[in-house]
Formats: C-alpha cells, structure tokens, sequence
C-alpha cells in the first residue's frame, strides 16, 4: 500500500516527542511502536533530518543522533510536546476504557478510576453521545470481582458458595484463584477447586458467596473424590432460528455442515447433564441426529415434566 | 540514482508539511504568505503554483486536526492576512494523567485488533507515551478482557455511519438475503458485536449480528441520505433499561432446586413439595429455556402464554 504524505507528516511529527521521551531507542523497537518497517522508519528518520526552521542552518534543522541503530533526539526545535488527540482518537479512548469498564461492578476501584479517566478525557473535547457510533454494554457484572482479582494477585485462596447449572446443587468449596476472563458475555474464574481436586472453570454470576481465607484452612480442606471425566459426543442439527445455540457454544462444537436447512454440528462434552438440559429448552428448534440413548434421556424427561401439569 | 530521486520526490510533500508546521509554531507573531514563501523550505516555482500549494496545505494541516489561526498583522490593513499555530491548541493538555492511569489505557487500547477503532487507539496511546509517565500494572486488576474482534468490514461501517451513507451487505439469518440498512450504530452487547439500523424492506429498525455477515460492506449512495433519530437509543430493545415492561412469570418451584431461577424472583408461597415464585421476564423464550433447564423440578402457572410455550417445546421434544 502506498501512504499518503499526510500519514508520513503525522507520524514524523509524533516520531520527535516519542523519541524525546525513550532516547537511545532502537530503530526496530521504534519501528514496532509505529507499525512500520525498519526499512520505513529509517526512511522517516533521515527525512526529519532534513526538516527545522527557517534558515534551516545546522542550527535551525531538527537534529537527531544514529549510532549502531540506536536513536535519539539532541535538538527537536519546536517539536517538544506531543499533538494533542484527535476527535477519533478521543473516541476510541473512550470506547476502549468503557468496555474495560463495562465488565465491572459500579463500586469496583476500577471502574471508578476508569470513570475518572473518561471525564479527563472527555474534558479535552465536546462530544455530543449521538456522535459516538459505537456503544458497549455488558451485563456479566460481579461484586466478587475485585476480591478475586486480589486473590490472584496474592496467590491466595477463597471459600465460595457455587451454584452449579448442571446439577443445580448449591455447594460451599475451597478454591485457589488461577485466572479470570471474560468471554461469550460472561465471566469465567479458572481455579483449583479442593473440593474436586480439579482444575475448574466457575461462572462468576453463579458464585453467590465469597470470603478470603488463610493458607492454613486452605491446608485443612477436605480431599473429595474425583469425578469422572468420560467424553460424550453428540450430533446435533440446529435450525436457522436457533443459530445462536452455536455461536455461543462454539468452543464445544465442530460444525459439520450449514446450508439452507441450518447446521449439522458435533458437540464434544465431559458429561451429558449440560447439554441434556439446554435441549430440554429448544424443543424442534434442535434436532438429536445421535446418539440414540440421547434422544431416549430428552424424550423420558419431557414427559416427566408434561405429568407435572396433568395433575 | 533512480531509488534517491524516487525518495526525494516522495518526501517533498512531507518535508515541506513538516517545515511549515514548524515555522508557524515557532512563530509568534503571524507570518504572511510573502514571508511563507520566502522563508520555508519547499515552496518553490511560480507565484501561482506557490499560492495553490500553500493552500493545499493548510488544508491538509488542518484535516491532521492541527489548528492554523488566521489574523491580521496591522488591524489597519485587512487585505494582508497572516498565518501562525498556536502552541496551545497544538500540543496535548492532558498532562495530569497518573501512572495507573497510563497502564488503564494501554489496555484498553491493546483491546482491538485490526480495526480503525485499533489505529486510533494506539496512536493516542503512542501520543500518551510521549509525555513520559511511567505505566504502573499494579492496580490494573487481572481479569482478561476477551470480546469478539471487531472484523475488517467495520471500518465501512464506521465511516457509513459517520457520513449517514446507506449500505448493502449479505446477511444469514432464517435466510441468506441482502440487506439495504440506513445504519445507526455498531454495539458490543455483551461481548459480541452488532449493527443497528434501520432495515429498508421492512421499514423498522433492525439488529444484525455481526457474526452472520457473509462477506464484506458495500456503500451506496451519497452521504447525508438519512438522519439518525434523536432517540432511537431510548426506544431499541438493547438499550432498554432493565427494570422497564418487564413482566411477570409465576412459578412453582420444588423445595431445593432450580437455584438459579429462585435467585432471580421472589418467594410468594408455600405449596407442600413446591414454593410459589414470581420472577420478573422479559423475553419469553429466553425464560421457558430457563424453566425447562430443571424439567421437572418447576410448573409454569402464570402468564398463559408462557404455560403454553412450554407445554408446546415439551411436547416437540418428546415426539423429536
């Protein structure tokens, strides 16, 4: 691609405060920072070298030092401070920070400090909310997330109240905090579950309860059997209309075909139960293609539940 | 030889956008065009081809948002205008920014890949570095932040939005048609994004998920042929608040299960092996596939609508 010569203007203009602030930098760590070629960014170098003040005298150009690909600024004439923000950077600031802050809870330090950001930010430009094209909204929110993201950063464990979707038990256990991310609109918790004795992933909305506590109890938790961890898989075929099962489960699936008639995927599983219940709620929207004894479980609970309304 | 008249002839343009930039910050008083074109390098040939360069660029300066102030050197003599950028609307002022405010925003701006949205944000963030404060991660919290990624078409879109100009694109739904959208706004709902606008077959305003686009987005038309309404946010479904028109499923939930709905409602009655719940709803599909999640563990009383939805996807699965 060919680049105007207002991309070049700009960015040699935000190449001088840049290399003020990191001198002695390498020509490749600039060139990484910019998003272009050393080849490019030495091109830009020795162009700046040739632009100052009127008079352009050795006194008057820009000067700058090369040595063993290394750069620095010794003279940057008027060129001291960075050019402030574009209206489209402003808003792309502010669309960044807001989905940072669209994942928190309204009393997280956090998400006031990102509140505050934004009112800096947003103090710089007058920016009516119809001309921001983009909104983000979330609705994964935890009060436990800050707690959880200092456990991590301690290395600490935490006992919470865990309600399970697939076996709708509320069970109280000791975990030791991993990692946490937020995904398909919810946030997931990898931890070290002691009750299992097992890696697991927890849904933050489904923790109700959760407390700090000491190595020492952490110690003392009870070791549970394993559950088992048989692989099941099934062939599923999804209506147009019910397309979003997929998309939202895609990390299961292989997607086997998709046409007129709508998907034909395979679904991989530790254990039926999840997948068993999601069904119960698509009706003909989903289809069992396999296995047979799958079918047998849906149909057998979908006339149980049909009894409840005989009576 | 060629490659160093080649490189010359393509730095002409830049050098001499750069030294005027530099002239007329340094200046403070307003420099003419006369001494423009006297003084800085690049402004060569004949009056003329002089004049239109110099406008030319001040266009292009100001389309880079840097702000050239035009005054009068002698209030006496309006017919010789003069030219300087003033310093402070040129640099940053956002100068009072903490180090855990510098780590906050290069995180979100390390949010998107390959998009204008993407650009835009590290070249702030690189604008943002030159101030020479220090990130500090400390406080920046753990959790990792994944949403779907915006996609190249995107970009269009932004630009359709931001010129009101009509697009046409492919969209896989119940069936693979072509849409004609007036579009109004992109949305990351909940971690995946959608667009927003106003669907011409049908007249009404319309989600599409941006995920079911088949292929790219084509601009038709000129820019300006539609106005987003005023408040088109306040009526869409997704920006609806969430306490508002929702209603009311009354349930019968037996003791000790179904958790997570109970969670969701209130406790209105014992009914010997059940407890009696209402739980606010507003879609009735995403809540029957809530009820039917625990089976036999919930009776649906109330809406009659609700109860038949059920019944009905009860039914299909045990004739699927």
């Amino acid at each position: 691609m060919v680049e105007t010569a207002l991309t070049r203007t700009a960015r040699a203009l935000d190449l001088v405060p840049f290399v003020i602030e990191h001198p002695g930098i390498s020509v490749e760590d600039l060139a990484r920072e910019f998003s272009v070629s050393s080849k490019q960014m030495l091109a830009d170098l020795s162009m700046i070298f040739m632009c100052g003040l009127p008079g352009y005298s050795t006194l008057e150009l820009i000067d700058l030092s090369y040595e063993d690909g290394y750069v620095s600024i010794i003279d940057p004439q008027v060129l001291t401070k960075p050019r402030s923000l574009s209206k489209s950077e402003i808003v792309s600031l502010m669309l960044s920070l807001e989905s940072l802050a669209s994942l928190r809870d309204a009393q997280d330090p956090l998400f006031i400090a990102i509140r505050g950001l934004q009112q800096k930010l947003q103090a710089t430009i007058a920016l009516p909310l119809t001309e921001i094209p983009v909104v983000i909204r979330s609705e994964a929110r935890s009060s436990h997330l800050p707690m959880i993201e200092n456990a991590i950063k301690s290395g600490s464990g935490l006992r919470i109240t865990y309600i399970s979707a697939s076996s709708d038990q509320k069970s109280e256990r000791v975990i030791l905090p991993e990692s946490i991310f937020s995904e398909n609109g919810f946030i997931y918790l990898r931890a070290w579950c002691y009750l299992t004795q097992s890696s697991r992933t927890f849904r933050l909305d489904r923790i109700r309860q959760a407390t700090p506590i000491s190595i020492g109890e952490m110690q003392k938790s009870e070791v549970a059997t394993p559950i088992s961890q048989d692989n099941f898989v099934a062939r599923l075929h999804i209506n147009k209309s019910a397309r979003h099962f997929f998309e939202q489960n895609a990390a299961l699936c292989t997607l086997e075909s998709d046409d007129d008639s709508g998907l034909t995927i395979s679904v991989q599983l530790r254990d039926s139960e999840w997948l068993i219940r999601s069904l119960l709620g698509y009706g003909a929207q989903i289809q069992v293609l396999g296995p047979q004894e799958l079918r047998e479980t849906l149909a057998r609970r979908a006339l149980t539940a049909l009894a409840l309304y005989k009576n | 030889m060629s490659s160093t008249t080649s490189t010359a002839t393509a730095n002409r343009k830049p050098e001499r956008l750069i030294n005027l930039t530099l002239a007329l910050l340094a200046t403070r008083r307003y420099l003419t065009k006369a001494e423009i074109f006297a003084s800085v390098a690049g402004y060569e040939g004949k009056p003329e081809t002089q004049e239109r360069m110099f406008e030319r660029d001040k266009d292009d300066l100001r389309s880079m948002g840097i702000e050239i102030e035009v005054g009068n050197l002698d209030p006496f003599f309006e017919d010789e205008p003069g030219y300087k950028i003033p310093s402070d609307s040129y640099a940053l002022k956002l100068s009072d920014l903490d180090s855990a405010e510098i780590a906050l925003l290069s995180l979100a701006a390390g949010l998107w890949q390959q998009s204008i949205i993407s650009d835009d944000a590290q070249n702030a963030l690189r604008k943002l570095k030159s101030l020479g404060i220090p990130a500090d991660y400390s406080a920046a919290g753990a959790l990792e932040v994944k949403f779907e990624q915006p996609q190249e078409f995107f970009d269009s879109i932004l630009s359709a939005i931001e010129h009101r100009k009509v697009i046409v694109f492919t969209y896989s739904s119940s069936s693979v048609k072509e849409r004609t959208v007036s579009p109004y706004t992109l949305t990351l709902w909940n971690g995946f994004w959608y667009l927003i606008g106003l669907d011409h077959s049908s007249s009404e305003i319309r989600t599409f998920k941006a995920s079911r686009f088949v292929g790219g987005v084509k601009e038709i038309g000129k820019a300006n042929s539609f106005q987003i309404p005023r408040d088109f946010r306040l009526q869409h479904s997704l920006f609806r608040s969430e306490a508002q028109e929702k209603k009311i499923a009354r349930l019968l939930i037996r003791k000790g299960h179904a958790h997570t709905l109970r969670a969701s409602g209130q406790l209105v009655g014992d009914v010997g092996e059940f407890d009696r719940f209402e739980i606010p709803f507003e879609s009735a599909t995403t809540i029957s596939r809530q009820i039917l999640w625990h089976a036999d563990q919930v009776i649906v009383e109330e809406p009659a609508e609700l109860k038949a939805k059920v019944l009905k996807i009860l039914g299909e699965v045990v004739h699927g």
